[in-house]
């Protein structure tokens, strides 16, 4: 019966999104760690070294890189390890956080924002890229750019994890060695490694905190939903371990190039950032530069859209195959017609609201269900889970609203909101269930 | 041609490439060609010391990118050797044809998975 309900969650999904990774199926460290660095390894991570050059110095810049990476590992490993060791999504895992409901709700939300938004946004990214490496090609038109891009990134996406799995396992290692072999020529064109070292904002300055909120900023979503690739790993422990690693030496590696290069080129910003292809080009390395471009946005976009679909089929029973495509779709043609612009303030909103959503789950399971119920987390077949958490809610709603408004000068905002919302989440219903309050309304089991 | 002679061709190839970055003269070309040649080499060392289909899969992913990357910095202005730029090219192109062969000896033959 068992064997007979996994054939069935398969069967419907394509790739288990409502049902555990079956143990024989699970992936090695190696392809975990090169899964989760393909994840972060990207331009707008690249960007974010660009965006350090232009307002601190090269130890400075460092520091925050470091710092602002170690948060983010702190963040990634104890979500990355629940996704080991139930071997279900982020949205499957929210499910006895926030209900079925609730799940519903941030799974709408995670596809939203990255199957349509950042899909879109990332489609239009790679276009302009081309546009700027092939002046004068068919390339040059942004429209064409946008379709191609879109194109491989969701056929890709269509192959599921096995499809990221070999991009990734492609793709990484080759950007890490081009890209390292442009921070050596960004050293040799601008004078060696001590020049490098004592090298200066390139515009106005700013604190080390702000260059640390800047690093956390950007990548603190993906390592919310660490988990749709952690479930691939043996146990907790590789998960934590293969998936944060990937997380902190593919985001280090890729911000200190993005820093390097951004130095010593000269090239002019675009605004407040650099214009980083256009440094590769300078920096003459070619088809390299096209390559580590390439793959990169590729690889992220990929995994994009499959996380996206993951949120999706946890309450939509329809083939993955379909909601990639569907979602793949939409999002070329957003970035087609620009429209993808005026996602950018919902982005930017979803931004500051997923980070409490991540310590509600960090203080649901490790503080609540661990040391309070003293009980385990079920994703069987006939579970039954709350309706709705309203708490969870509550504290993610209220932790969000604070950090985007009244408190959004505070240090780190992002990082900040998760730790608030993980606090107060942790004592309300510690408090709640010690007194025998429930916080749920309804239940419904699972099929 | 046996999986053995295709890594004993490619440690000729790696050695090949590593002198021609020694014949460029800057340091960062011997870097770059003798970091690729070495990779290139350590795959088909390893499936020598042990011939298994793991290591044969191995040995095909090493070849891969280490091609890759040699063809890549080799049509790059910053990496390309001042002369003798084309048996870089050549040679890139054979380590990639060879890797993409073993690979697929790896995954038809032996039932592998294409990656670990």
């Amino acid at each position: 019966m068992k064997t007979e309900e996994k054939q069935v969650a398969r069967d419907v999904s394509g790739d288990y999104v409502t049902s555990a990774i079956p143990q024989e199926e699970r992936k090695s460290s190696a392809n975990i760690f090169a899964t989760v660095a393909g994840w972060i390894i990207c331009l707008s991570t690249m960007l974010t070294g660009g965006a350090l050059a232009m307002g601190l110095d090269f130890k400075s810049a460092l520091l925050a890189t470091l710092v602002g990476m170690a948060i983010l590992k702190v963040i990634s490993a104890p979500l990355a390890a629940l996704g080991g060791k139930f071997g279900v999504s982020t949205t499957m895992i929210t499910r006895p956080v926030f209900g079925l409901f609730g799940s519903k709700i941030f799974g709408l939300i995670v596809a939203i924002l990255n199957g349509i938004g950042w899909f879109a946004f990332q489609a239009a990214f790679f276009a302009l890229t081309m546009q700027q490496l092939f002046p004068g090609s068919f390339l040059d038109n942004l429209v064409i750019g946008s379709i191609i891009g879109g194109f491989f990134m969701t056929l890709t996406a269509l192959y599921g994890y096995k499809g990221i799995a070999i991009l990734s396992f492609l793709a990484v290692p080759l950007i890490i060695i081009l890209s390292a072999f442009g921070g050596i020529a960004a050293v040799e064109v601008g004078g060696g490694i001590g020049a490098l070292v004592a090298a200066q904002p390139m515009a106005d300055g700013i604190s080390i905190s702000s260059g640390i909120a800047m690093v956390v900023g950007n990548a603190v979503l993906g390592s919310i939903i660490l988990s749709d690739v952690s479930r691939y790993a043996k146990n907790a422990k590789t998960g934590a371990v293969a998936a944060s690693a990937g997380y902190l030496v593919g985001g280090v590696f890729t911000i200190i190039c993005g820093l390097a290069m951004a130095y010593v080129s000269n090239v002019p910003g675009v605004g407040s950032t650099p214009n980083l292809p256009l440094v590769m080009v300078t920096l003459g390395l070619g088809v390299g530069a096209l390559i580590i471009l390439v793959l990169a946005q590729w690889a992220t976009n990929t995994a994009n859209l499959y996380s996206a679909s993951l949120g999706i089929g946890s309450f939509l029973n329809v083939p993955q195959k379909y909601t990639v495509a569907i979602m793949g779709i939409i999002g070329t043609l957003m970035a087609v017609f620009n429209v993808y612009e005026i996602f950018i303030p919902f982005l930017i909103a979803m931004g500051t609201a997923l980070p409490p959503v991540g310590g509600v789950m960090l203080a649901d399971y490790y503080v609540v269900h661990k040391l309070v119920k003293k009980e385990e987390y079920s994703f069987a077949p006939h579970t039954t889970y709350p309706q709705l958490n309203w708490l969870a809610v509550v504290v993610v709603v209220v932790t969000a609203w604070l950090t985007s408004a009244p408190l959004k000068n505070m240090f780190m905002a992002s990082f900040m909101s998760l730790v608030i919302a993980f606090i107060v989440y942790a004592l309300v219903a510690s408090i709640l269930t010690k007194a025998g309050v429930k916080y749920t309304i309804g239940s419904a089991t699972t099929k | 041609m046996q999986s053995k002679q295709i890594a004993q061709l490619t440690i000729v190839l790696a050695a090949v490439n590593a002198v021609l970055g020694l014949i460029g003269g800057k340091w960062y070309l011997i870097v770059a060609a003798v970091f690729l040649a070495v990779l290139a080499a350590l795959g088909a060392l390893r499936y020598l010391s042990a011939k298994t289909p793991e290591s044969l899969r191995s040995f095909s992913w090493y070849n891969i990118i280490s091609g890759l990357s040699i063809l890549s910095l080799a049509f790059s202005s910053f990496y390309s050797l001042p002369s003798m730029g084309f048996v870089q090219v050549i040679l890139a192109a054979v380590i990639i044809l060879m890797g993409c062969y073993t690979l697929y000896e790896a995954v038809k033959k032996h039932g592998l998975p294409i990656i670990p």
